[in-house]
């Protein structure tokens, strides 16, 4: 039980200090918020800023708990200190019925209890204990960060990895987890905060109901993944932008420009989202060049304090500072162009799936693109009905500009993003059918349920499945766990024995680097493992066998070369 | 059933209520306690840490947590990808549609213990009649790190369940373990591929002092 009280306390204190951080800025911004909205946006406007102390702290190898508790000590203490000013709220919108009140809360604790559960279980998620743990166990114990070239993962921007280090370094990877989870149990209550707004609040509770029982959704948030959170911060950027779009608070346009940024800052798919942001500020102010001038400026300082550092750091260490993309205009030692083509290439024609076959694939199967949102979400072409009205088109327009990069990357994650906005399209296309919204609700929600989905997604779908009790309750020893479930756990223990500190592993997957101390070179994650594999290959492929043999001869010297 | 949407307010603004920001107050009392009390659990749990060591000092030995899956099966399961067992060598591969395995000669796996035992090695085989009529009966000679444990003869196309007390001298200090059969008779198949007979599992569990 200890265990599980580490897990609790270092992700609950995570996003206590986010809560609090985001609270005392949203004061400092003076913007006005209704207390849902507030809460919403302030738990991902401290997230961003949790995000800039650790990179910074990291930067300056400061990471040791003491300091991170004293950083927590001093956003709570100022947080009460500094009294919230008088301003005036916004109005309430129109309240939600007492049935719909209770259909959400009832569904919301009855997913939410699931999801914690699987949330606390010890991490196995591929990529959670792969690579975004990895490096934040690597961070921990080196108090800050660590050059590393031989792993593309490195280098991609980590904003949310550095609440996971926070959380980390009090209660290691499942609180981890258990952060990335606070961030889906935050969205139904910002959308339907921004339905209330727009004054369609069941529409809100259905598009709430739709995502947050998405199995996806359950999936990702309850891994030390980063899709689920990248979804929601660019949900809070949009909400805040036409929150400023209706009330023009200067306030408001910083608070939507840090929310975009600290997207951009957990990956770069929010790129599209910056663009939109980047066009509402501009159609805003057609008539008034100056100001549209000063509002871009805000724009451009929120985001690039968010995503900046992130660039800065890869340029330092690789000479790239998009590593691992965009090879081809930075050129540098440690990533060939020609592997991020061949990646580039593979991702989008994921197990060569066909654009026919994604429909089916991400709302019923789930094995191929790694997940499925749900049946129900076959019904998404509804929404267009929603177009008619001008916030329709603007959900729309925003749904499109997230699908963008799912174009480069066909794996059901790369959906969730646009999620938030196809389900209130959906939500307020079926709420114009009276009757119509609970039943698809009641549907997905029964669809969504563990022992339900396994009967007709794939068997070797990426979802929750059943929750080992015994597991999440850390009743069995987390090492236990992990040696019956996971086979690289022990294979990494004996590569930990075997090979001495500092000695590199070649192998054809990047291993549990959560877990693991050595460092693995993989094939497609660097131009060593590049060289490495292609080495081996040479081996094992008939026309990469040596075809001759050339000496050559030097005055005083001998060499010898393949010609391959 | 609820209400479909309350009456749209799109595009009106109503006037600002004047509500007070100041009625979160308390809320921000509760959030205040709430942090600390957080905050306090982590740090006291974090000053009496046990869990996880400060800094990643190479384990000079796997960290095999006692209890791998042998304490909760009892035998290492050959045709599971979960097993603590591997198979090392003479061991076929197979689909998922069967628990059984073909062997050639010599089959071994190799499985980590978490002590010196005592501990049984036990078999689950399956003598195929196919071959048996080829061959006759089959006698298998069972090992542990090359050191004899037991001796059957089977003599009948069936299933066969057998364990043998492995001596303390055939685990001492030698880990991991590489257990297994040889079967003094096969049918060499017209590709060549030596089959023994069907196995199910080759482990360890637990004997008795």
């Amino acid at each position: 039980m200890r265990e599980l009280a580490e897990i609790v306390a270092g992700g609950g204190l995570t996003g206590l200090v986010c809560i609090n951080l985001g609270d005392l800025a949203l004061d400092l911004l003076r913007v006005r918020l209704t207390k849902e909205e507030r809460r919403f946006l302030g738990f991902l406007l401290g997230a961003a800023l949790l995000c800039i102390l650790l990179f910074t702290l990291c930067c300056l190898h400061l990471i040791y708990w003491p300091v991170l508790a004293a950083a927590a000590g001093a956003a709570i203490g100022l947080r009460y200190i500094v009294k919230p000013r008088i301003e005036p709220v916004e109005p309430a919108s129109p309240a939600l019925s007492a049935v719909w009140l209770a259909v959400f809360w009832s569904a919301y604790a009855l997913f939410g209890i699931y999801y914690l559960a699987a949330a606390v279980s010890p991490e196995t998620s591929p990529d959670g204990a792969g690579y975004h743990l990895g490096f934040v166990r690597r961070y921990f114990e080196h108090h800050g960060f660590t050059n590393s070239t031989t792993n593309m993962f490195a280098n991609f921007p980590f904003g949310l990895e550095m609440l996971f280090l926070f959380a980390y370094a009090f209660g290691r990877h499942s609180a981890a987890a258990l952060v990335h989870l606070f961030f889906l149990l935050a969205l139904p209550l910002g959308m339907i905060a921004y339905a209330r707004r727009e004054g369609w609040p069941a529409a809100g509770v259905t598009g709430a109901l739709l995502v947050f029982a998405s199995p996806l959704f359950g999936r990702d948030a309850t891994s030390a993944y980063d899709d689920a959170a990248l979804a929601v911060v660019i949900f809070g950027g949009y909400f805040a932008l036409r929150l400023w779009v209706k009330q023009r608070e200067p306030g408001m346009l910083w608070l939507a420009a840090i929310l975009v940024g600290f997207a951009c800052a957990i990956k770069y798919n929010a790129l599209p989202a910056l663009f939109y942001t980047l066009g509402v500020v501009c159609y805003s102010n057609l008539r008034n060049r100056r100001r549209m001038v000063a509002d871009l400026a805000v724009v451009a300082t929120a985001t690039g304090l968010m995503v900046v550092p992130w660039l800065a750091k890869n340029a330092l260490v690789t000479g790239n500072p998009f590593h691992p993309l965009l090879n081809h205009f930075f050129p540098n030692p440690y990533f060939y162009e020609s592997v991020e083509k061949d990646l580039q290439a593979s991702l989008a024609h994921w197990n060569d799936v066909t654009f026919a076959e994604i429909p089916i694939e991400v709302t019923m199967r789930g094995f191929e693109l790694s997940g499925l949102i749900g049946p129900v979400f076959l019904l998404a072409p509804l929404g267009l009905f929603a177009a008619r009205r001008r916030e329709g088109r603007q959900l729309l327009l925003m749904c499109t500009v997230c699908l963008l990069p799912f174009f480069s990357n066909i794996g059901s994650r790369f959906l969730l993003p646009c999620l938030p906005y196809l389900a209130l399209l959906m939500g307020l296309a079926l709420t114009s059918v009276p009757g119509l919204a609970p039943a698809v609700v009641a549907f997905h929600l029964i669809l969504s349920w563990p022992g339900i989905v396994t009967r007709f997604a794939d068997r070797y779908a990426w979802q929750l499945g059943d929750v080992d009790w015994r597991a999440a309750l850390h009743v069995t020893p987390e090492s236990e766990y992990l040696t019956r479930d996971q086979g690289d756990y022990r294979m990494g223990l004996e590569i930990n024995r075997l090979v001495p500190a500092g000695e590199r592993v070649y192998s054809v997957s990047f291993g549990q680097l959560a877990y693991h101390d050595r460092e693995v070179v993989n094939s497609f994650g660097s131009a060593l493992g590049r060289r490495s594999f292609d080495l081996y290959m040479s081996a094992l492929i008939p026309d990469r066998l040596p075809a001759m043999s050339r000496r050559f001869r030097f005055e005083g010297h001998h060499s010898a070369a393949f010609d391959w | 059933m609820p209400a479909m949407n309350d009456p749209p307010v799109v595009g009106t603004e109503r006037p600002a209520s004047g509500e007070p920001v100041g009625q979160h107050v308390p809320a921000g009392r509760l959030l205040a306690a709430v942090s600390t009390l957080f905050l306090l659990l982590a740090v006291c749990l974090a000053i009496g840490r046990h869990r996880f060591p400060n800094f990643p000092v190479p384990p000079q030995k796997p960290e095999l947590s006692g209890s791998v899956a042998l304490t909760r099966a009892p035998m290492a399961m050959v045709a599971s990808d979960n097993s603590p067992a591997r198979p090392l060598a003479d061991i076929l591969t197979g689909g998922d549609s069967s628990d059984y395995r073909w062997t050639n000669q010599r089959p071994r796996v190799q499985c980590w213990l978490e002590d010196d035992g005592p501990w049984v090695l036990a078999v689950d085989v399956i003598v195929v009649g196919e071959v048996m009529q080829k061959t006759g009966p089959q006698t298998l000679t069972f090992l542990v790190n090359d050191v004899v444990v037991g001796k059957e003869l089977l003599k009948e196309p069936t299933g066969y369940t057998l364990a043998y007390p492995v001596p303390p001298s055939a685990l001492s200090s030698r880990q991991p373990a590489k257990a297994g059969f040889d079967i003094d008779k096969v049918l060499v198949a017209s590709d060549g591929t030596k089959l023994g007979l069907l196995v199910k599992s080759i482990g360890f569990r637990r004997g008795s002092h």
